[in-house]
């Protein structure tokens, strides 16, 4: 019986040792190319055109006929009458009622955790929708079209987005006298941001995923095919943003923001359009162009890895609805301003065109970056850079796990027998991923037990203080501990290097595994972490500057300071960094990383948002494992100093 | 939607179908649910109406019947191969004492501990699947071939093959173990196989019958057995058979069923010729090869041979593969359950993705498999021929095993 593997010791050692003599350059090339191959996807000939991949879906073919612009201002001055909840309920009642569609409400109550002050807080709303019935359909499919409702003048910072409440009723008036709806169409106007959204949609699918509680909706339609939310602060704007980003980084199909595209920079509108309401220009100067497309590109990256919607398209993703926001832009730097008319218009255009679908949209891409408003970057171009980071790391496994196989350092190429002659010593690979599994566990409760400990302090002070605590006591405890397992006295023992390699096999595979979910957050972690954690070497007597130097790269790589770094980014490329001077900059970093924390931890029971579970449970402990074996030439330095001693 | 996939044949939803049904008063093979067989569904009702504590209990039960049976093995096979070590040493070649087996007095224990810590094997306690069942009658028939009982241990062949019907195909290493273990008595081989053969086709027919009496109708067989064998449920799992017949035109459907079919036993008969002399080892084989080309895989599946496989601790050293083996397993069950997420519930990926985790999933165990044969093969050239690499003109030689 022949044998696969057969047993060409020799030839494959040495191939093997010269890809532990070399890997350390080769990574290092692999990771710049990687960055540097990302970067220039930006570019619009390495990436591919907008285009419309589902032909039914006919963009801009109907003759868009709203004409409620004048109404739909009065309606929006109304609203500005309007000053308690009740009030704006029995109003969007009383219009929707008055349309003659079928209008429900739906109370919900949320407890806020971690709340700024040391009671809970809890939020009541009242989610409004109406339901206009297909002339030539079954009810069961339904394209949603939804709309936040805010009170003016309730002390909130959140910008009014009235007139887009005003805007989808008099669209509602409109599209009750049009007779080729197929899909029934759902007017909702939600409160209390995302924890309405998220009320409604848990509800309305019959899911239960968040702390929230809701009365059951008394009416309901098909399934969701595909959603339109609308914001609009002012009856005027000069550009569309559109908004494609969902709860953990999720996306709908591209075809859905073409579509969207395509009707809103149709010759009938000629809004400029694109994410962000920017991307539209296309500089003479292709150095300028090729940079704003880097902008660009990095800007909607950092709001996927952020993982937090912006608005309550993000909810309905999750659920298989093709959704996004059409927000307009007031201020946007573009001369030519557009009105409630516009907007009508393109919002029955894109409504009409996705009424024309005859199956779920599923022809283009779900994973996607845009660089600007005409391009998009799909799963299929960005995998390979991202694979040409994350290999270094496994380069560096493979070698580790050679060189601890080899009699000494030096390497004896010629082998003389079929087995290895060292046995490689795994005995602290248990312990120590026990250890770090366990504090990640420990990190991930540590808010809850801030706040049960400290009743005295306000509740998202107290969730701080106990996650930073439990955070250090982890950072001192899991070397502490690992190395009371190396029981063997001997400095150059392999284990610590084996730990090593192990942790770069953990976090290659978790790391591939988060970037299929939310690339964004997998690269962001990915060209952080891939290179301090190949410079650790596992050599005993090291020369102290260079283990200095591992150690601020290792620090660098942590979670926390990788998530001051990813605030610092998103506030530099969203321009919400205010103040001028280097030290006031370094602080509002610094809150907004306590801000996104608190977010993340609250979202985690408001929505559903799982990147506070990522970051504790799967890439802080990764991270431990990393710094335990940074501290092993500590250890044995202190044993040779001993041993001297006691010579 | 909760993610089953790991645990096709789950108490959860497939046995309380069958309780709920047989307490309306309707057999349960009548619907297109229940693929368990009669005896299991019974044992359960019997546990869920006179146990004190829950049915989950008996899982953990079954995990420390299991985990007591492996440490017996270790130290029986051990103690096993160390004597026939001492009997052959005469034959072997000169300096070959660094790849002696010696006794290990912890092996028992680390057997029981990697047994017990598997992520696998936790999977299935904890996720109640019947496949527990299954290997705990592979590993009591192994203990009892290797204690030299036939009539227990070719019990336990019987009863892991009327539970999942692959197992069938161990009667072969259960029987070279016996003859292995009296090699002393020297017995005449025919009368020897016939007294095994006898003793197993009584057990199994004494299993159907009670089934058939128990339930009242042969239908049981063709919902067991004829699910496993003609695999109508596309529902994805583990293993290669759900994608390729998803795909396949049905016209060619049948003639595929019969060769992933014939694929599962075909090896046994190289490898019953190859490793004749390592009969416990060939069941190891065995539970590999059923555990990857078996049509509707559990986790549970590989836990079992990835518990035995330190017997054969003084091979580790002659393997070459076992760190891409385990980075593969590692991966795949870490990707596997994302894929499924984002396939069935988040609907933004498709099937190709959760089945490249599934074959990730397969090339692991074949990866390991492969591999500690081999180092099994080496190592016995290795005893005979001297543990020094041969040298052609200055160059190392290439040792080819044929």
């Amino acid at each position: 019986m022949g044998i696969v593997s057969g047993m060409e010791t020799a030839k494959r050692q040495r191939l093997l040792q010269a890809l532990a003599k070399h890997e350390w350059w080769i990574g290092l090339v692999m990771f710049v190319f990687g960055v540097a191959f990302f970067i220039a996807l930006a570019h619009d000939s390495l990436n591919a055109r907008v285009y419309v991949d589902e032909n039914a879906l006919m963009p801009g073919i109907a003759s868009e006929s709203f004409r409620g612009g004048s109404e739909a201002q009065t309606l929006g001055n109304q609203w500005e009458q309007l000053n308690t909840r009740d009030q704006a309920v029995s109003w969007l009642t009383d219009r929707l009622t008055s349309i003659g569609v079928e209008v429900y409400t739906q109370n919900f109550t949320a407890v806020f955790p971690f709340s700024g002050s040391q009671q809970q807080q809890t939020v009541h709303g009242t989610n409004v929708y109406g339901i206009l019935r297909a002339p030539r359909g079954a009810s069961v499919e339904s394209i949603v079209l939804s709309s936040p409702y805010r009170l003016l003048g309730d002390g909130s910072d959140v910008q009014p987005s009235h007139y887009g409440v005003a805007l989808l009723l008099s669209v509602a008036k409109h599209f009750r006298y049009l007779n080729y709806w197929s899909k029934d169409l759902i007017f909702l106007f939600y409160s209390e941001e995302l924890v309405g959204m998220q009320a409604w949609t848990e509800a309305y699918t019959g899911t239960k995923l968040t702390n929230i509680q809701f009365s059951q909706l008394p009416g309901r339609s098909g399934n969701i095919d595909s959603a339109i939310n609308i914001e609009m602060p002012s009856p005027h704007f000069t550009a569309i943003d559109l908004d494609t980003a969902g709860i953990n980084g999720m996306l709908p199909n591209y075809d859905v923001y073409s579509l969207s595209w395509k009707v809103a920079t149709s010759s009938k509108h000629n809004v400029p359009t694109g994410p962000f309401g920017e991307g539209v220009h296309h500089f003479a100067d292709p150095i300028a162009h090729f940079r704003q497309n880097v902008y660009l590109m990095l800007r909607t990256a950092s709001v996927q890895a952020a993982g937090l919607p912006s608005s309550g398209h993000g909810l309905l993703v999750r659920h298989r609805a093709e959704a996004l926001t059409v927000r307009a832009l007031p201020d946007a730097p573009y001369h030519k301003r557009y009105g409630l008319q516009d907007m009508g218009n393109i919002l029955s255009g894109i409504v009409r065109s996705l009424n024309n679908l005859l199956e779920h949209l599923h022809h283009s891409f779900y994973f996607y970056i845009l660089p600007n408003s005409t391009h998009y970057v799909s799963v299929s171009l960005y995998t390979p850079p991202l694979a040409l980071i994350i290999l270094g790391s496994v380069l560096k496994a493979i070698s580790l796990w050679v060189v601890t196989g080899l009699k000494n350092e030096s390497g004896d190429s010629q082998a003389k027998f079929a087995f290895g002659e060292v046995q490689r010593n795994v005995q602290l690979v248990l312990p120590a991923f026990l250890c770090s599994q366990l504090s990640g566990v420990a990190v991930y409760v540590a808010p809850h037990i801030g706040v049960w400990l400290m009743p005295s302090v306000s509740q998202a002070v107290a969730a701080l203080i106990g996650l930073t605590l439990t955070a250090v006591v982890c950072i001192v405890l899991v070397p502490l501990i690992v190395m009371k397992f190396d029981n063997s006295n001997d400095c150059h023992n392999t284990q610590w290097a084996i730990l090593h390699c192990f942790a770069l096999v953990a976090n290659t595979i978790t790391l591939t595994g988060l970037s299929m979910m939310n690339f964004s957050l997998g690269l962001l972690f990915s060209i952080i972490t891939v290179v301090p954690t190949r410079i650790l070497r596992q050599r005993p007597n090291q020369h102290f500057l260079s283990w200095f130097l591992q150690l601020v790269f290792i620090v660098m790589a942590s979670p926390p300071v990788v998530l001051w770094f990813g605030c610092l980014v998103y506030l530099l490329l969203n321009g919400q960094l205010a103040s001028v001077s280097l030290a006031s900059q370094l602080v509002e970093t610094t809150v907004t990383l306590q801000n996104a924390i608190l977010a993340a931890l609250r979202h985690q029971y408001l929505t559903g948002m799982w990147v506070y579970a990522a970051v504790t449970l799967v890439l802080w402990p990764n991270w431990l494992l990393f710094w335990t074996t940074l501290w092993r030439p500590v250890v044995c330095t202190a044993d040779v100093t001993r041993e001297k001693k006691e010579q | 939607m909760s993610p089953t996939w790991p645990l096709r044949f789950s108490v959860a939803f497939v046995v309380e179908e069958a309780l709920a049904l047989l307490s309306k008063g309707i057999s349960p093979y009548d619907g297109d649910v229940v693929h368990e067989t009669p005896l299991v569904i019974l044992l359960f009702r019997a546990a869920s109406r006179y146990l004190p504590f829950s049915v989950g209990y008996l899982f953990l039960l079954l995990d420390v019947c299991v985990a007591w049976a492996l440490r017996e093995i270790a130290v029986v096979h051990q103690k096993l191969v160390v004597k026939r070590q001492k009997s052959e040493k005469a034959k072997y070649a000169e300096g070959v004492d660094c790849v002696l087996v010696l006794e290990d007095i912890e092996l028992p224990d680390l057997m029981v501990f990697l047994y017990l810590i598997n992520p696998f094997s936790i999977a299935t306690c904890v996720g109640q699947s019947t496949t527990l069942l299954s290997t705990t009658s592979v590993v009591l028939s192994l203990l009892w071939a290797l204690k030299g009982s036939v009539l227990l241990s070719t019990l336990f062949v019987a009863l892991a093959s009327y539970l999942s019907f692959y197992p069938i195909m161990l009667i072969v290493p259960i029987t070279m173990i016996h003859y292995d273990v009296s090699w002393e008595s020297r017995k005449p081989r025919i009368s020897f196989i016939l007294k095994i053969s006898l003793s197993f086709i009584m057990w199994g027919v004494m299993l159907l019958w009670l089934s058939y009496t128990a339930v009242g109708s042969w239908q049981f067989v063709n919902a067991v057995y004829g699910f496993i064998l003609s695999v109508p449920d596309h529902l994805p799992n583990l293993g290669l058979f759900w994608y390729f017949f998803m795909l396949v035109f049905n016209h060619f459907r049948e003639f595929f069923l019969w060769t992933f079919q014939i694929n599962v036993f075909i090896y046994c008969i190289p490898l019953a010729l190859r490793l004749r002399d390592h009969p416990a080892f060939m069941l190891y084989a065995f539970c590999f090869l059923i555990s990857i080309f078996k049509s509707f895989p559990t986790v549970g599946d590989v836990a079992l041979p990835l518990a035995l496989l330190p017997l054969w601790s003084h091979l580790f050293k002659y393997m070459r593969y076992t760190f891409l083996a385990s980075c593969m397993l590692l991966a795949a069950t870490i990707i596997g359950p994302i894929f499924w997420y984002m396939w069935i519930i988040a609907g933004n990926v498709n099937a190709n993705f959760f089945f490249a985790a599934t074959v990730l999933h397969s090339l692991g165990q074949i990866l390991l498999l492969n591999d500690s044969i081999g180092s099994l093969l080496r190592r016995d050239y290795d005893l005979l021929h001297g543990i020094r690499i041969p040298q052609i003109d200055g160059k190392l030689g290439v040792v080819r095993l044929r």
